[in-house]
This record gives C-alpha cells, sequence and structure tokens, in this order.
C-alpha cells in the first residue's frame, strides 16, 4: 500500500484546467468589452464633441436669449414697430367677420362635402379601374365586349351619399348619384375651395402686407436672431441626436463628416473661437463665403483638403497624416482651396492672400522662367497663331501649284470631260486661295494685336548700349539687391567669370544708335512732376523707410547712378520710342509696359533731371572684358543656362524658351517628384516632408537643396533668390499648393462663359498692367497714391486721386471707354492733357493696348456692373423750351453748385475745376446712373468730393434743396431728370447761352 | 545608428508579423526539436526494456499504475486545443484593436512606391527576384515549390514516426525543412522586409534609408568574366557550368542522403523515379544559395544566358 501511494495522479486526466480556462476566457471577454469599447467610445471621439456641444451651446443661447430679446423689445416699442401694428390690427380688424366666414365655409362646408364625395367615386373608379386592365390584357373580343358591358353597368349604377351642405351649416343632403354625377360633385368642390381660398387671400392682403412691412422692420432692425428663432434653435438642441454628421455629394464620391465635431459651423448665430469653450465649435469665419458655396453643393474638404471620411481622431480627420494625400491647409494657406475651381482667375473676390500669390508670380516674373496656365497666355497664342500662317502659307502654295497643273493638264487634254474636270478642279483652287488670303489676312491682324500684347517681364536688354552706363552692367548682374534692395531683379548664383561674360554679350550684341542730345531741365520741376503726375503709381523712391510710391516697377532711388540722361528723357518722353531694330518689324515690336504720359519733352527733361540726381555717385570698377569678343561668345551659353531670355528681349536669343518647370499643376505634383535632396530625411523628421514644406523653402532660399551636395557649378540649382519676405512666401506657397489638377468635374469648376468670363479676362490686363496701383476698383484695393504724404496729409490734394472705378461700367458708355483707353487725351492734337479730368496733376497714362484687350478692358467694366454691351442709349425726353429754360436757371442757381467744380470748357473757370467736365456728358455718361449720381453720389463713390442731399423729396418728385427759381419750384416734374436731360441736350446754341448767363 | 529608422521600419504595422517570425520561429523550432529528442530517448528506453514497452503506452511520459490506458481526445485533446484556440483569438482581438489596417496612400498608376514591397508572405518570392530571372524567380521557382510540398509524401514513404514528434526517424526531413523553409524563405522574408530599401538596396538595420543613396555596384554576367563574348558560345559555356553545379550538388546530395546506415536503409526502399525527383528538388533547393552567393559575393549577374531565358 505504501507504494500506491506513490502514485502520482494522472498528469492527463487529472489535472484540472479550469483556472487556465477561466484566466482566458476572463481575458476573452475583456478583449470583447475593450473591443465594444473601442468601438463605441475611442472610435467615435465625436460623440463626446457633441455632447459638449450640446450643453455649452444650449448655455450659449440661454445667455443670448434675454440680451437679443430686449434689443427685440426696443424695436418692438419703436413708435414706427408700433405705427405698423395698429395699422395691420386695423386692416385684421375690418375682415374678420369676412375671413371667420370663409374659414367656416372651408372647414366645415366645402371641404368635408369634397372628401366625402370622393370616398364614393374613388370605390366605382378603382371597380372601373381594374375591369379597364382586364379589357387591355384580354385577347378575346367576345370577353372585352362583355367586360366593356360591365364597366357600362357600373358606371350607370346609382350610388347612394350623405353628402354635408356646402355652406357650412353643419347639415347634410342624402343623394343618389350616378359615377359621372360623383366625379362632377368632387371637381365642383374642388373648384369652390380654391375659390374660397383665393377670396381668403384677397381679403387678407393689406393686412399681409402690413404684416409683412413690419416684419422686414424687425428683420432689418435686429442685429442677430430674434428670441423665437434662438428658442426654436434651444429647442433644436434638446432634440439634438448624437451621430455621424455628413454631407455626402454623389457625383464627386465626395463624404465628409467634418460637422460630427465642427458642430458650430453652420449655426445662424456667430459663434467665437471660445464662445463654446473650444475653437472647434465656432462658427465659419468667413460666412460670405459659404453663402457662395452652400456646403450641400460643395462639402468641405473640397476647399480645405483634409480626409472628410475620418471621424478617428484630428489627425487622421484633418489628412495630416503620412499617406493621406491632401493634408488639409494650414491657415495662411487656407485659400490654396479657392484656386483648384478658380483657376482661370487671377484674381478671385475674398480671396486676399491667393491673389497676392498670383500677383506676386505675375509682378515678381515668375512665369519668366516657370510657364503656368494663364500667365504669359498671349505669347502662347502667338505661337500657335504664327504656326497657323505657316501652315496656312504652305497651303496656299500648294494649292497655287496644283492648279497650275491642273490648267497645264486641261490645256493639253484630248478629252473635253477630263479638260473640263481639270478646270473645275484649278477654279476650286482659285477660290480655295481667295479663302485662304482672306483667312491670313485675320491671322495677320491677330498676330499684330498679340504681338502688341506680348511683353516679357523685364526691360529689354536691346538697348543697353544706349540706356545704361558699361560699368554698371556687371554689378548689377552680380547681385541686384545690392545696388537696389527690393528689385524684382533677383539674384543668381553666379562666379564673377559668368558675370563679366554674360555682360560682355549683353554689352557687344546690343544696339547700336543715336540719341538725340538733350539740355538739362530743372531738377524742382522734375521732382514736382515726378511726385505728381503718376509716375509714383509704379515707380517708388527713397529705401527702407523712407520708400514712398508703387512697387509695380523699379525703385528710381539710384537710376541716376546707372542710366544715361539722354536715353532717359527718351524714354520718359515716350517708351515705345526705340532704335530701330533690324531683326524685328515695326508692326510686330513688342511695345514696353511702361505707358506714355503724354509729356512734353520739357517735362521730360525736368523728370530727367531730377531722376539723373538721383543716387550716390559711386563709380563703378572699370570693364573693358566687355569689348572682348571670346567673352561674348562664352556669354551666349551662360545666359541660355539661366534663362535671361525668359524675361528680358535679348538680341540673338529671341527665340529662347522658358527653362523652369511648368508649375500648372505643381501643387498636385507626387511628392516624391519634389526633389528634397539631402533634406529629404530631415524633412521627414522635422515633420515638413510635404509640398508646403518643399515650396516654403525653396522659395525662402532657392539653393537650399542644394545643400550639402557634390555637385559641379552649372549642375547646381538655377533658380535666383528673390528674397521674398515671410506673407509674399505665404502668398506664393497659397498659391502653389492651390495649383492642382482638379478631380471636380466641370460644374463645379468656377469656368463660366457669360460676362463673369468677362470680368475673369479683364483682371488679367488690368493686373498686367497695374490698374489698381493708381485707381481702387475693388473694395480694400490700397493705390499707391494712397500711401503718398502729399495726397494723404494735404487736404488740398484731397480732391486730386484719380478717381475710383467701383462703378465705371454703369457711370460710362462702352465705346467711349474704349476710345478714352486708346486715347486719355481725347484729343489727336492737345495731347498733354487729361481728356475727362483736366484738372488731375497725375495724369491717365497712354497703355499700348491692342484693339482686343481694349475691348476686354471695356467688357470687363460693364461686365462688373452688369452692363450689357453693345450699349443701348435709353430714350430720353426731349426738352421743351420751357423746360431747357428752367434748366438753365437751376443750372447756375446757387441751389445747384454744379459749375462751382465741374469744367465747363470756359479756361478761366475751369482753372478751379475739380470735376469733370460735363459738355462731354452726353458722350460718355449713361443717363439714368448720371440721374442716380446727383441723388445719392456718396453711396456710389464713398469719399466722393460731389455733395450729398442736393434734392429733397416733395409730392413724389426730386427738388432741389435751397433756393431755386420760381418757375423751377412750379416745375411738375422731377429736377434731378431735368438737369440730367438738360445735360444730355446740352449744345453749342444752349452752351453759349449758358456763358452769357455766367 | 539612425535608431528612428530602425523603429519605423520595426514598428510599421506590415513588419509586425516579421518581427514576431525572428522570435516564434527559432523558438517553436527548438520547442518541437526538445519534444522530438524527448520522444526519441523514451523510444529508446522502451527499445530496451521489454516488459516497460508493453505497459508503457503513453509515449511522452513513463506510464505509472493506476492512469487510464488511453486517454481520449475529448476531452483530453480537445480542451487544450479549445484553450489555445481562446489564447489565440484574445491575442488576436488585441492586435486588432490597437493596430489599424496597414493601408497606404490610394495608389497612383504613374508613379511607382520605392520602395515597393509585396506582401510579408511573398517577400522571398520577390527577393529571389533580385538572384534569378522573372521567368526563373516568378514562375519555375514557385511553381517547383508547390509540386516539390506536393510529392513530398510520395518520396518519403516511411510509416514510422508518424503522429509525434521524433528527431530520429525523420532526420533528413527535419534538415530539409531546416534549410529549405527557415534558413532560405524566412530569412529571404526577414530581408526583404528588414534589410531592403529604396531601390531594393541593401540597409543593415540601423541605417537611413536614403531615397538620394547611390551605390556602386555593377553586376556582370559569368561569361563576361571569362571573356566569352559571342553566341552560342555563351549558352554553350554557361549550360556545362550549370551541367558542372547539378553534378557536383548531385553528388553531393547523394552523399548526405547515404551518410548513415539508417538512410541507406531508407535509400533502398526508394524506387528510381522517386530518388530522381528527390535530387531534382533537392538541386534546384542547393542553386538557390549558390547563386545569392555568387551574387552577392561575386557580383555575377547570370551563370547561362540564352536567347531564350536566363539562369
Amino acid at each position: 500500500m505504501a507504494e500506491d501511494k506513490k502514485v502520482q495522479p494522472d498528469p492527463i486526466t487529472t489535472k484540472s484546467y479550469s483556472v487556465h480556462l477561466l484566466v482566458s476566457m476572463l481575458l476573452l471577454m475583456a478583449s470583447l468589452v475593450w473591443a465594444v469599447y473601442d468601438e463605441v467610445e475611442v472610435m467615435r471621439p465625436y460623440k463626446d464633441y457633441q455632447a459638449r456641444f450640446r450643453a455649452y451651446y444650449q448655455g450659449f443661447l440661454m445667455n443670448l436669449r434675454p440680451e437679443q430679446a430686449a434689443k427685440e423689445e426696443a424695436i418692438r416699442n419703436s413708435a414706427e414697430y408700433q405705427a405698423l401694428n395698429a395699422e395691420l390690427n386695423a386692416a385684421e380688424g375690418v375682415v374678420l367677420d369676412r375671413i371667420a366666414d370663409l374659414d367656416k365655409r372651408t372647414g366645415r362646408g366645402v371641404i368635408p362635402r369634397m372628401t366625402a364625395a370622393r370616398n364614393a367615386f374613388q370605390v366605382l373608379r378603382s371597380e372601373i379601374d381594374a375591369l379597364r386592365y382586364q379589357v387591355e390584357v384580354s385577347g378575346d373580343e367576345d370577353d372585352k365586349a362583355s367586360i366593356r358591358e360591365d364597366i357600362d353597368a357600373i358606371r350607370a349604377r346609382v350610388v347612394e351619399v350623405e353628402l354635408p351642405l356646402a355652406d357650412g351649416s353643419g347639415g347634410t343632403e342624402e343623394l343618389e348619384l350616378r359615377y359621372g354625377q360623383l366625379e362632377a360633385e368632387f371637381l365642383g368642390m374642388q373648384e369652390a375651395r380654391a375659390s374660397l381660398q383665393a377670396e381668403r387671400l384677397e381679403a387678407l392682403e393689406e393686412a399681409n402686407r402690413i404684416r409683412a412691412e413690419r416684419d422686414a422692420l424687425m428683420s432689418d432692425r435686429l442685429v442677430g436672431l430674434g428670441a423665437t428663432q434662438i428658442d426654436g434653435l434651444i429647442a433644436t438642441m434638446r432634440d439634438f441626436d448624437i451621430g455621424i454628421k455628413q454631407i455626402h455629394l454623389m457625383d464627386i464620391d465626395l463624404v465628409d463628416r467634418c460637422e460630427s465635431c465642427h458642430l458650430g459651423i453652420r449655426q445662424p448665430v456667430e459663434i467665437g473661437p471660445t464662445d463654446l469653450i473650444y475653437p472647434v465649435f465656432q462658427s465659419h469665419p468667413r460666412p460670405e463665403l459659404l453663402a457662395v458655396h452652400d456646403p450641400e453643393r460643395f462639402g468641405c474638404s473640397s476647399c480645405h483638403n483634409g480626409n472628410g471620411r475620418a471621424t478617428r481622431n484630428v489627425t487622421k480627420g484633418h489628412g495630416r497624416h503620412k499617406f493621406w494625400l491632401w493634408p488639409m491647409f494650414y491657415r495662411e494657406n487656407f485659400e490654396a482651396g479657392c484656386h483648384q475651381c478658380h483657376s482661370r482667375e487671377v484674381v478671385t473676390p475674398g480671396g486676399e492672400t491667393l491673389n497676392q500669390g498670383r500677383e506676386l508670380y505675375m509682378n515678381k516674373g515668375c512665369w519668366g522662367c516657370h510657364r503656368f496656365e494663364g500667365f504669359d497666355s498671349e505669347s502662347e497664342e502667338l505661337t500657335a497663331v504664327r504656326q497657323q500662317i505657316r501652315n496656312l502659307s504652305s497651303d496656299r502654295d500648294a494649292n497655287a501649284k496644283e492648279m497650275r497643273v491642273r490648267l497645264d493638264l486641261g490645256d493639253t487634254s484630248a478629252d473635253a470631260s477630263a479638260a473640263r474636270m481639270h478646270y473645275a478642279r484649278a477654279e476650286e483652287l482659285r477660290l480655295t486661295n481667295t479663302r485662304v488670303d482672306a483667312e491670313l489676312h485675320n491671322l495677320a491682324v491677330e498676330e499684330e494685336n498679340l504681338a502688341r500684347e506680348v511683353k516679357k517681364f523685364g526691360p529689354s536688354l536691346k538697348e543697353i548700349r544706349l540706356k545704361d552706363r558699361k560699368e554698371w552692367i556687371p554689378v548689377w548682374i552680380k547681385d541686384p539687391h545690392e545696388f537696389r534692395p527690393g528689385s524684382k531683379m533677383p539674384a543668381f548664383r553666379l562666379l564673377d567669370e559668368e558675370v563679366r561674360q554674360i555682360s560682355a554679350y549683353l554689352w557687344q550684341n546690343a544696339l547700336n544708335g543715336q540719341l538725340v542730345q538733350h539740355p538739362r531741365g530743372s531738377a524742382d520741376r522734375g521732382k514736382e512732376l515726378f511726385e505728381t503726375r503718376g509716375c509714383m503709381g509704379c515707380h517708388s523712391i527713397g529705401e527702407g523707410a523712407d520708400q514712398v510710391g508703387g512697387d509695380f516697377a523699379a525703385n528710381l532711388s539710384r537710376v541716376g547712378d546707372k542710366m544715361n540722361y539722354d536715353y532717359m528723357v527718351r524714354w520718359i518722353h515716350d517708351p515705345s520710342e526705340v532704335t530701330p531694330d533690324p531683326d524685328v518689324p515695326d508692326a510686330l515690336r513688342p511695345r514696353p509696359i511702361m505707358p506714355s504720359l503724354r509729356l512734353t519733352i520739357g517735362e521730360a527733361r525736368d523728370i530727367a533731371t531730377y531722376l539723373s540726381d538721383q543716387g550716390t555717385g559711386e563709380e563703378f570698377p572699370a570693364a573693358d572684358y566687355m569689348d572682348d569678343p571670346a567673352m561674348a561668345a562664352a556669354g551666349q551659353d551662360v545666359i541660355r543656362h539661366y534663362g535671361c531670355a525668359g524675361c528680358h528681349e535679348i538680341s540673338g536669343l529671341e527665340e529662347e524658351g522658358r527653362i523652369g518647370t511648368d508649375l500648372t499643376f505643381e501643387g498636385s505634383k507626387p511628392l516624391e517628384r519634389l526633389d528634397f535632396a539631402l533634406k529629404t530625411h530631415e524633412a521627414e523628421l522635422d515633420g515638413w516632408y510635404s509640398h508646403k514644406g518643399f515650396f516654403e523653402r525653396k522659395l525662402e532660399n532657392p539653393a537650399v537643396f542644394d545643400e550639402g551636395k557634390e555637385r559641379e557649378h552649372l549642375e547646381r540649382l538655377r533658380m535666383p533668390n528673390f528674397n521674398f519676405n515671410e506673407s509674399e512666401i505665404d502668398a506664393l506657397t497659397t498659391f502653389l499648393l492651390g495649383a492642382v489638377e482638379s478631380t471636380f468635374p466641370e460644374q463645379y469648376r468656377y469656368e463660366p462663359e457669360d460676362e463673369r468670363a468677362d470680368v475673369q479676362e479683364g483682371w488679367w490686363i488690368l493686373t498686367r498692367h497695374n490698374c489698381t496701383g493708381c485707381h481702387q476698383i475693388r473694395p480694400g484695393n490700397e493705390s499707391a497714391f494712397m500711401s503718398i504724404p502729399r495726397y494723404t496729409d494735404d487736404p488740398d490734394w484731397a480732391e486730386q486721386f484719380p478717381p475710383q472705378l467701383y462703378t465705371e461700367g454703369a457711370r460710362v458708355q462702352p465705346d467711349w471707354l474704349t476710345e478714352f483707353l486708346r486715347n486719355p487725351a481725347l484729343s489727336e492734337t492737345d495731347v498733354n492733357r487729361n481728356g475727362v479730368r483736366s484738372y488731375l496733376h497725375a495724369r491717365m497714362p497712354t497703355f499700348y493696348f491692342s484693339d482686343r484687350q481694349l475691348s476686354k478692358i471695356t467688357r470687363f467694366f460693364m461686365a462688373r456692373d452688369s452692363q450689357p454691351v453693345p450699349y443701348m442709349p435709353e430714350d430720353m425726353a426731349p426738352l421743351t423750351p420751357s423746360e431747357r429754360a428752367i434748366g438753365r436757371q437751376l443750372f447756375i442757381s446757387d441751389a445747384a453748385p454744379c459749375l462751382n467744380c465741374h469744367m465747363t470748357g470756359i479756361p478761366s473757370q475751369d482753372v478751379d475745376a475739380t470735376a469733370p467736365n460735363f459738355l462731354i456728358a452726353a458722350e460718355r455718361l449713361k443717363p439714368n446712373w448720371t440721374y442716380r449720381w446727383m441723388l445719392e453720389p456718396a453711396s456710389i463713390a464713398p469719399g466722393t468730393a460731389m455733395p450729398s442731399e442736393l434734392f429733397a423729396r416733395d409730392a413724389g418728385r426730386w427738388i432741389f434743396q435751397g433756393d431755386i427759381p420760381t418757375a423751377a419750384r412750379n416745375y411738375a416734374g422731377d429736377h434731378a431728370d431735368l438737369i440730367t436731360r438738360y445735360m444730355f441736350q446740352m449744345d453749342s446754341t444752349e452752351l453759349s447761352r449758358l456763358q452769357a448767363l455766367q | 545608428m539612425d535608431w528612428h529608422q530602425l523603429w519605423t521600419i520595426v514598428s510599421l504595422p506590415d513588419n509586425i508579423p516579421i518581427v514576431g517570425m525572428l522570435f516564434i520561429i527559432p523558438f517553436f523550432t527548438w520547442y518541437g526539436l526538445r519534444q522530438a529528442f524527448a520522444n526519441d530517448r523514451l523510444a529508446e528506453r522502451l527499445e530496451g526494456d521489454k516488459a516497460m514497452a508493453r505497459t508503457h503506452h503513453r509515449k511522452a511520459e513513463p506510464f505509472q499504475k493506476g492512469w487510464t490506458r488511453e486517454v481520449a481526445v475529448w476531452p483530453y485533446l480537445l480542451r487544450m486545443e479549445f484553450l489555445a484556440a481562446i489564447i489565440v483569438t484574445f491575442i488576436l482581438m488585441v492586435w486588432s484593436i490597437t493596430l489599424d489596417a496597414p493601408l497606404e496612400e490610394p495608389a497612383n498608376p504613374s508613379l511607382t512606391m520605392n520602395p515597393s514591397k509585396a506582401p510579408w508572405y511573398f517577400l522571398g518570392l520577390q527577393e529571389m527576384l533580385v538572384y534569378f530571372d522573372p521567368w526563373i524567380a516568378g514562375v519555375v521557382m514557385p511553381t517547383l515549390i508547390i509540386i516539390g510540398l506536393i510529392v513530398i509524401p510520395y518520396i518519403d514513404e516511411n510509416p514510422l514516426g508518424n503522429g509525434y514528434y521524433t528527431y530520429r526517424q525523420r532526420r533528413f526531413a527535419i534538415w530539409t525543412f531546416i534549410f529549405g523553409f527557415i534558413i532560405l524563405w524566412c530569412s529571404m522574408i526577414v530581408i526583404g522586409t528588414l534589410i531592403r530599401g529604396p531601390g531594393w538596396m541593401w540597409f543593415w538595420p540601423g541605417m537611413t534609408w536614403d531615397h538620394n543613396r547611390l551605390i556602386f555596384e555593377i553586376n556582370r554576367d559569368l561569361h563576361e568574366i571569362v571573356g566569352i563574348t559571342s553566341q552560342p558560345w555563351i549558352g554553350i559555356f554557361g549550360g556545362l557550368v550549370v551541367g558542372g553545379f547539378m553534378t557536383v550538388a548531385g553528388y553531393l546530395c547523394h552523399r548526405i542522403i547515404t551518410a548513415t546506415e539508417f538512410s541507406r536503409k531508407i535509400l533502398d526502399r526508394m524506387t528510381l523515379l522517386q530518388y530522381a525527383i528527390l535530387q531534382g528538388l533537392l538541386i534546384v533547393m542547393l542553386a538557390l544559395p549558390v547563386k545569392i552567393a555568387a551574387r552577392l559575393l561575386f557580383r555575377i549577374k547570370y551563370v547561362w544566358v540564352t536567347p531564350w531565358f536566363n539562369v
């Protein structure tokens, strides 16, 4: 038995695994619970957001309510509101009995009767319909006939119905009706109901009108929501369902769940970043953008990027994840999202950063090296037109040749019919060639137009021999920013040898010519002219903090150190005057971007004298090597390598293309194709391995991705340094990030075909020619004049600002505008003046626009103000002699101070004039604008000198305020209308009469 | 030493199975072999002691009195399997909660990712592409592997050793497995996962995966080294070399197969067909490490170049 005790229990059959099982089961259950928790809570963080939002928002609304209710109450207690309310009550009181009667007849009579009739009728009709179907599907004519008989029997059946009386008295009547009668009864009641409702509406018309007026008063005066609306919101919050909130757009397969967390985004109340504690709940900071881009139609991520489907966490939702290709734009680049649909525009309303980026792209000359669709499209069109001309010309030659052959064949052919065929073919070719000739003529015109429009970014270097000081050239090329901080010419990383070679090539290949010698003028007058004629709309002067003027063109602080006086005089006097270039026919000569201010030669000398005094007088080292032909020969390759001809006209390199990469879709280029070079790993570790990171660093220092690379000098990155500042980098980065190949279907993109396209096109020309340097064209754009101390500080100069063009299209007639833009002097002979506002010191310059551009600019202004082109003059009632007399009297009366400011063409008076010549009103202005302008000028052009409140409302017409002649006082018509007609029907006799009265 | 890079590679959800494999496969190999040796020792004791052999039916442990003679599958095996199933389920649950599916960016047909890697279980095949013609590595070899696995029961007819772990009865099979699966297949997966970086270049663990890395590596065909420049000599030369390899490898395999008394006995029981297939498969398997060595150590691209295929 002792042995038995030693026997150990069977390790397999007796060992219990209960504990193991228990523990693993518990673990398994725990993992199950964890999985459920993970699924329900961890993976759905928006639930917590929503619970918080519901609570905070309710509290917020509760707080808001008393304030808004008080405001509402104040309005409700206002006399105006009370008056309307009383009026409303009165109007309702009058019709009270009638409404009650109508409601009773409708509710207790007509509708119950209609329902009863319909119910009976429907029973019969469904029986008939079923039988009809049997007729339709039955194949046997006999069957059909018998079923039709059944149908007729039903139609003839008499049904007993109890119908309420239509007068609403509550009584009923028992009727025996057939199918047709029932139908008639039902339709009759329907009609009766409609007419009763119409009657009710009519009775309440007056009351409803007053109510609408009262409510409009409330909504106009009340800022924010009313108490009832807030109560409604609170109620929605009470019933708020926690769950995914998503927008699904079928056509682009977009699912955006952003609003699962950003719950306040579309709330009708403005919610600030801290109003609901967390910024995530704030309402969209720019509701005006949401108003035109309804999220139900556009979603969120289509503009902002990010991963709209992801709800796991913020990183994933915002797409800030390595594998998400469209991360949400950072705050400073938000507007990048606009560009993918607004890619045709250079100015997108509301996209200030993006617009700045595009403007920089244009005005820093990025497009000289990097093609970007839309920028410099003229040169592409020109190439296409030239290609077309070549093709057509060769077609024409081929046709002519075949024609000769056919004629010969016809002459020698023995067979009459064959001869006829050859002659017919020859005739056909002759006609074809006539058509081709016509087409070629059109193309030649287009070529000329385009050649006028194509402008390289930088100045032509063909004239530097005449223009610049020889020794200055290498100094400038070496580092433009050293000589002129902020210059648009970027700094290339050139070897000294390369600088010498480039200078030598440019110098030796420049045109030789003779300049007219000019005596010096007066520097003081020149300074005055420079500061007032409009030069500073584009040019600035002074360095650092002293810099004044526009930044569109060069800063002229040291221009005297570099430029020849005689050339400067010629250039200022007429920028289009050039030294003849044997290679380019005059018609196809590119025109400079600098316009002519139509100065006299004396004025040009004064300005040139002033400018040539600007500078430090620094002497530059001698540069004899620039005459060395070997240097020049090497220079050509260097110039080609660095792509100088992308921005400058250079002799011998006219056909050079762009050296940079096409940036049209740079934002959607796969990240792997952006060469981070040795910075790749660093970028990944530091979190800037992204398009944004690449663009920002590249713009800040274009050589950054060369760092650490072992490369030959010519293999190094060529992009020069522009010394962009931080905001410029942000703007350009925004633009480039937005430059994506849109995956959205056409209807999402803003590519209008109507007059809105004219607006888009117009902005390209306006931006390229810096119209906004002098004019304010859209609200918020500051012209260069607004930063010139003379204009801002001196009250006498307040009226010297170039006119605002906010409503130019409504103001002027399109044909007139085109002619004005072609020649702002509005005269062929007397050009040293402004055609409209000759009192302005600043002068509207003559740009070298092509006909095409003139028409585009005109259409731009018209389209912006929804004006039809061509313009159809409104019918204007002719003036009767007595009206003319009254008009004349009014015109010179004290109440109408027109002549205090407006020019009349009488020299003695025009000296003091500060407003346009109204004698050209008839051809320049639109009458209905003129009428509105006289009534309320301040609302059309804020800050205008034209006085408001000249007129007062009197018995349904506008009459002049103040002392007016008796005849005018007795005149029954509208004074503003009379004056408008008077102005528009001014002729020379009338003018002399007017002058006689003065 | 770029720890960040190492961690990035090791912690990639895609690579978790491979990192696990680094530990699990050696462990289970060791664990299985331990059991095999234990069984072999027991078998030896039972063979030496007839009385014990009669009473000891349970193979793993010496039988004791009072124990049941036979242990039924239900419940004693199934409960262990059930337990294992629970634990594995638990592990999978935790795994799937903590690690998301390793999805990457949307596919772009015009842009191949770099490195472009197959799923982990195919990385061995992809690694083979470095050493062989795509036709060989992508079609011939995988087919042979599958055929080889199918024919195992027809080649190895030894009924002994079925149903329990044993080294003695399965010495040849175990070593072939260790060589073919663990050394070749698994290590190639590990290389493909952890070692191969951008451009399918060789990066030792801890090296930065630099996309711009350039290495000087020129691979030449064997005939170029020898100096043969024209067909058909190139083909004939290559054929001779490959034939030579097969002869040598076949001889070596034969020596291994006939190394012990036991294996000679097995060999005697095999038909010629069985033996020929076995030899063929073994030679192909051996070709892999030889070619790897030729490529990595001697920079030889192909040994046998013909107009139709390259080896």
